[in-house]
This record gives structure tokens, C-alpha cells and sequence, in this order.
């Protein structure tokens, strides 16, 4: 639409998808094991209301896990953006409440990367850009490895070199 | 550190042997460790157990106890001043060393309790840059007042060292505070300094500042900035946070009058009898307002008397207080905008208060403050001088904003009467209805407080209602901006976008404003970087390709 912020180039790797396929199935299994739990626990002769909740509470959890699973990944796929130009350094994320950051390369103050247990299973890294504010943080997440160490090394190279001095 | 000539130094040394005195007759010390022995002889005592000769041993033998606690602890605290670092050394058996390197130094606070004013002491708390949320970095309890001020400058002074030690006996400096309390408030001792008007060096030769063989300069301020006029503190009854301390207190007081022993007549104006005619009423509700009022008055007075802002070699210095004196020295170029904020009682007067917004400052919001109470007018002028000139207009933001607005103050009442009315209670529905109507007022206001806008050196940005905050921010403080569309803001062409400093909150909203106009603050306010935001701007020429191979090494 007009006026919005334009949105930024490049998407995160496509290893991204499985690893939240593999977060949701995660999640998703943990959710129906305690429901279907809380099904075979619930004795027969509890008040209608509880067991009609724990009749319904194994499908509501199959439900969820099928959208966290089919549905929530290439979702965060199609809305995590980033880009690093010339001059700065920004991001898109959200889907239904869309974010942007932006934060000029002479404001970095350091850069970081991030490598999770199911990320280097999938060969990424996040990468996260902070600066004096707090607020101030571009978070890239799920990038190749090799794509992540260079846009931190790149950045911080950079932004030693044209540092300003007043942050 | 090559080229800087090394500044005056501090050999190793103690505090000043008069806090003994002063810790001694406070149990400073040994309240740390006899917190518990207290309470228990109080329990005794008062059970009667113990004579008059008990009572006087206890406190002879407590008075003794802390004085040895406060004596161990004075001998075993020293500080020192090298060529780089404050360094303190303190602990009785377990030493700790603390080195603070002084180029990290952000500002120097000194305070004098009254009690410290009495023997001549004063507190110097060193804040110094470290992580966020860390506390003071050092704490001298206590020196000397004229050492406090010499250690200010040493630790503040690093770009411009001097002999600064070892002024001349009886120099009296301009934050000198009476020597008594109350009995000559320092606004009154300087006559000769008109208000809130530049002082430049050297004038008025012969009065309190100057001494022989003393660099003026460092002993007054440069420039005085503001002085609180003792008028002001009128306005303190209206400011929101005085209000709420004495209110609670007095509802408290209210709820254990009944328990007190008074006269009957005085006990009849303070409670409530359940008949209560409505002049009763009229007449306690008035008299906690007027009691109210008062207690406000008081600790916005006590808190504020004597309220002088000044600048002095690089550095904002602020002094106050009535019974307790307090100087806070803040680095000038550390300073990044600020914010001035009016309460609605504030509001009703004109009246604002102004905080700075600092890189690295704990506690900002009192340690920042360059005017606790004052007149708008006199308040912006402030910050035009001390801090950064704004005079660009602001712009309202969208009609979509307003209707944003108006939802968010109304949406529960009107709800909630939709609701009732649904299940067929009236009564209730038109309470709710009726109760909506405080709620459209507020969200009108809060639309007519919105607005921002960008000058040559600065962003400004406004909102809120029942505090109304003006943020001022410049522009070479940006680090950055986030932008926020909710699903709703993007149906209404509205974003929500933040301007990320590091100082303060560490981020500023400008609350729904138009998307276009978003674009061009971001545009006006920020440098070449912000044009990678816009939307249908040139090519850009970017570093990566999307595989994650560089294509290109434009970095500079």
C-alpha cells in the first residue's frame, strides 16, 4: 500500500522452513500428549463441562499442531525480511502487525551471531545488530551460516570505520 | 593517552575522620549488623524488664558497638586518584579494590544530608560508564566539602587538568550551601546573580565565588541557567507525583483517627459519623484536599528549595534542596535531548517540568532533571539554552488517529453498556454510557496532544494526556527507527514509528501518525541512511545477493 515502508530484499534461508516445521512438530507433539493425558486421566463420572473440555482438548491440540506444522512456517518465511545496503542495516518482521528497523551502519555498536542447537542442525545462524539504544536491535534470524558470518563481519568492519561519535 | 598531560593526582587516603561522628550518632554501620539486637532490646525495654541504668547501658553499649563498626570501616576504606583511575579499597578482613577508569566517568553527584552539612561533610557518588542497570560505581562516604568539590572536578575535569588541589583555606564556592538549614536559603546569598541570566567569568570580583589564587571558572558555574523562583513551588500541589504520597498518607491518616487520642471536637471534623450531613462532608473532604496540598507544598519545597541549574566546564551542574543539599553534574556532550512533560493539574497552570535525556545515566528521571517545577515558558527556555533549541511546528497526525483514540478511552464502558443492554438492564447500560463520556473527553485530548515534527538540529515529538510529554531529541542522536503497522493502523494508513536513542527509554514513539508522514520525518529527521526506508526511492545498491555471496563492496 502507499506510504508504507518499503520492503527489504532478501529472505532467510530456505533451511528456515524445516526448522520451524521441526519447532512446531516440537510443540505441536508436546500439546497432544498432555491433552490425550489429560483425556485418559479425567475419570468418566467428572461434571459434563471438564469432560466435554478434555473430549475436545486432543483435537484442538491436533488442529494447532497441523497450522504450526503446515501453515506458521512458509508464513514466517513469506514475512521475515532483511537487507544491509550501503548505508544501513534493517528488517521486516510480523505478520498481522508488521516491524520494521532500521539503524545506520555508523550507529552499530556490536554485532552478533547466534547459533541454536536445531540451527546448526539445519546449517543457520541469526544474526543480531545492537546499537547504544536498547530498543535499537536488528534481529536476522535463521540465515545460512556462511551468509551470517558475512553480514557480521562486513557490518562490523564497516561500522568500526565510519563510527560516529555520538551515540 | 598520548599528548594529554597527566592530571593532578590523589595520593591514597582516607575519608574525613568527622564522618565518625556523624555515622556514629546515625548507627550507619552498625545498623547492618545489629538490625536484629535492636528490635529485641526495644521488646525488652518496653516490657519493663530493665531499669533506667538497663536502658542507658543498652544505649551506652549500642553507641559504643557503632562506634567501633564505623571506626573498623573508615580505617580500611581508602580512594586514591592515579594518572587513569579512582581507585577504592575497602573491607574489613575481605578487601575489594575497585578501579573506575576516569575517562568512563559520566557524572559526579555530591550530597549533603543534614547532619553532613552540620559537620562540614558531603557524599560523592561517581557514575561511571558500565552495563545498564549496574549502580554507582563508587561511593565516598563521606569527604570533606571542599574535597568534594575538588574530586568533581578531578573526575569530571580530564580534558581540561589543572592544579586543582590544595585551594586556599576558607574558599567559599558558589555551591556552598548555608551552613545552617533554613536559617539563609541560598538563593539569598548570591543577591548579586541576576535570575536566570548568563554570569560571565570574572564579574562581580570580590563577591562569594571569587578567591585568590582559584580559577574562577571552576568554582561557578559558566552560566546560570535557572534558578527556581520560591513562587514555583505553588504549582508543586498540582504535579501528579507530590499528590500521591501525601494522599495515601492521608488516607491512612483518615482510617486511624478513630484510634487517636484527640479532642472531640478536632475528631468530629476528621472522621466521617455515618449521618454525616453534607456540609461535613464538604467540610473533610476540604480539609484533606487543603492537608494535601500542603504536604505537597512541603516536600516539593524541602525536595527543590534553592533549585539552581548552571553549566561549568563542560559539565550541567544542578543543585537543590532545602535540608539535605544535592549536586548532580551531568557531561554536556552526553546529553541527547529532553523531555518536558505537564501533568493535567500542571496543565491548567501552564506550568511543566524538564527532564535531560543522558547516555548512561542511571536513574534519569531525578538525576536528569533541569527543572523540577516552573513556569512552561520559563521551562522551554531552559532547554533551549541548555540542552537544544526546537522551535519547528508540530504537525497533527491523521483524523484516523482520533478515531483510534476515542476507541481506546471509550471501548470498555461503551462495550460494556452495549452488553447490558443486550441482556436487558437499562439502568446499568445507561451507568456504562454515562461513564464513556469522561473517556470521549480524554481521547480528544490525547489526539490534540499528538504531534512531531523536525528543525534544522532536532525532533520533537508530543503525546499523552493526562501527562503530556514533549520529547526533544537530536537528530545526531538517532540510532535508529523502527516502524510498527498493526492490522488496524494498516486499514487506517497509520504507523506508529520510534525513534531509537541511547538515552533515556532507549526508544520514542510518535504515536499514529499518517504513513507518509512517517516517511518524511524519518526523511527530514535523519541522514542519507533513512532513504533505504522509502518506498519508492532509487534503486538501491545492495551488498549481498540474495544467495549470500557478496556481490558488491560498497562500503563506504
Amino acid at each position: 500500500m502507499r506510504g508504507a515502508p518499503r520492503t527489504p530484499a532478501y529472505q532467510v534461508s530456505r533451511n528456515a522452513v524445516w526448522l520451524w516445521v521441526v519447532e512446531g512438530a516440537i510443540s505441536g507433539a508436546v500439546l497432544i500428549a498432555v491433552a490425550v493425558a489429560a483425556w485418559l486421566l479425567i475419570p468418566a463420572q467428572a461434571a459434563a463441562p471438564v469432560r466435554l473440555a478434555a473430549t475436545v482438548a486432543p483435537w484442538v491440540a491436533v488442529a494447532y499442531a497441523a497450522l504450526v506444522v503446515g501453515f506458521r512456517p512458509r508464513l514466517r518465511y513469506r514475512v521475515h525480511r532483511w537487507e544491509v545496503t550501503a548505508e544501513s542495516v534493517f528488517a521486516l518482521t510480523g505478520w498481522l502487525t508488521q516491524n520494521w528497523t532500521i539503524i545506520p551502519i555508523a550507529r552499530i555498536q556490536t554485532v552478533d551471531i547466534n547459533r541454536g542447537a536445531l540451527q546448526r542442525l539445519f546449517g543457520l545462524a541469526s544474526v543480531a545488530v545492537l546499537t547504544a539504544s536498547s530498543k535499537g536491535t536488528v534481529h536476522i534470524v535463521h540465515l545460512d551460516a556462511a551468509t551470517a558470518g558475512a553480514v557480521a563481519a562486513d557490518l562490523s568492519h564497516r561500522a568500526a570505520q565510519i563510527r560516529d561519535e555520538a551515540t | 593517552m598520548t599528548g594529554v598531560p597527566p592530571g593532578p593526582t590523589v595520593p591514597e587516603r582516607r575519608l574525613s575522620w568527622r564522618v565518625l561522628i556523624v555515622h556514629t550518632v546515625t548507627f550507619r554501620q552498625a545498623r547492618a549488623i545489629l538490625s536484629s539486637a535492636g528490635p529485641i532490646a526495644l521488646i525488652v525495654a518496653v516490657q519493663g524488664r530493665l531499669g533506667p541504668v538497663g536502658l542507658i547501658t543498652i544505649a551506652v553499649l549500642a553507641t559504643v558497638a557503632s562506634l567501633v563498626f564505623t571506626a573498623l570501616r573508615w580505617w580500611r576504606f581508602t580512594y586514591r586518584i592515579d594518572a587513569q583511575h579512582l581507585v577504592v579499597r575497602q573491607g574489613l578482613i575481605a578487601r575489594s579494590e575497585r578501579s573506575v577508569p576516569l575517562d568512563r566517568v559520566r557524572g559526579v553527584d555530591i550530597e549533603a544530608p543534614l547532619l553532613h552539612r552540620v559537620f562540614g561533610l558531603a557524599t560523592v557518588r561517581v557514575d561511571a560508564a558500565a552495563g545498564i542497570g549496574r549502580g554507582d560505581e563508587a561511593m565516598l562516604d563521606a569527604v570533606t566539602a571542599t574535597q568534594a568539590r575538588q574530586l568533581r572536578v578531578l573526575l569530571l575535569g580530564r580534558r581540561s587538568p589543572g592544579p586543582m588541589l590544595a585551594p586556599p583555606p576558607g574558599a567559599v564556592p558558589w555551591e556552598t550551601p548555608a551552613p545552617l538549614p533554613g536559617a539563609a536559603p541560598w538563593t539569598q546569598s548570591y543577591p548579586d546573580a541576576p535570575q536566570g541570566s548568563q554570569s560571565p567569568p570574572g564579574a562581580a570580583p570580590g563577591g562569594p565565588w571569587t578567591q585568590p589564587g582559584m580559577a574562577p571558572d571552576r568554582h561557578r558555574p559558566d552560566q546560570v541557567y535557572a534558578r527556581l523562583d520560591p513562587r514555583w513551588l505553588l504549582y508543586a500541589p498540582l504535579a501528579g507525583t507530590y499528590l500521591a504520597v501525601p494522599l495515601a498518607l492521608g488516607g491512612t491518616l483518615l482510617r486511624d483517627v478513630e484510634r487517636l487520642p484527640l479532642p472531640d471536637n478536632l475528631r468530629g471534623l476528621l472522621t466521617f459519623p455515618e449521618q454525616a450531613g453534607v456540609g461535613r462532608i464538604a467540610t473533610g473532604v476540604a480539609t484533606v484536599i487543603l492537608l494535601v496540598a500542603l504536604g505537597a507544598l512541603v516536600a516539593g519545597a524541602v525536595a527543590n528549595w534553592g533549585f539552581v541549574l548552571g553549566s561549568r566546564s563542560g559539565n550541567l551542574v544542578a543543585e537543590r534542596g532545602l535540608l539535605s543539599r544535592r549536586t548532580v553534574s551531568l557531561e554536556l556532550d552526553r546529553i541527547r535531548g529532553y523531555v518536558l512533560s505537564e501533568g493535567l493539574g500542571l496543565r491548567l497552570v501552564r506550568a511543566a517540568r524538564l527532564t535531560a535525556l543522558v547516555t548512561g545515566l542511571g536513574d534519569q528521571s531525578r538525576r536528569g532533571q533541569l527543572l523540577p517545577l516552573g513556569p512552561r515558558t520559563v521551562a522551554t527556555a531552559v532547554a533551549a539554552r541548555a540542552v537544544q533549541s526546537f522551535a519547528a511546528p508540530l504537525a497533527a497526525h491523521p483524523r484516523a488517529a482520533l478515531r483510534r483514540r476515542l476507541i481506546r478511552a471509550t471501548g470498555v464502558p461503551v462495550v460494556l453498556a452495549g452488553a447490558l443492554l443486550l441482556l436487558a438492564a437499562p439502568g446499568l447500560a445507561a451507568i456504562a454510557a454515562v461513564a464513556a463520556l469522561p473517556g470521549i473527553a480524554l481521547g480528544l485530548d490525547r489526539y490534540r496532544s499528538l504531534g512531531h515534527g523536525v528543525d534544522a538540529g532536532a525532533l520533537g515529538i508530543r503525546s499523552g494526556s493526562v501527562v503530556r510529554r514533549t520529547v526533544v531529541l537530536q537528530r545526531r542522536a538517532l540510532v535508529g527507527w523502527q516502524v510498527r503497522q498493526s492490522w488496524f493502523q494498516r486499514r487506517s494508513g497509520l504507523v506508529t514509528a520510534t525513534a531509537l536513542v541511547g538515552a533515556g527509554t532507549g526508544g520514542y514513539e510518535v504515536l499514529d501518525c499518517g504513513a507518509d508522514q512517517a516517511l518524511h520525518l524519518i526523511a527530514d529527521a535523519s541522514q542519507a541512511w533513512a532513504r533505504d526506508l522509502q518506498p519508492a526511492g532509487a534503486p538501491h545498491e545492495s551488498t549481498y545477493s540474495v544467495g549470500g555471496t557478496r556481490s558488491a563492496g560498497a562500503g563506504s
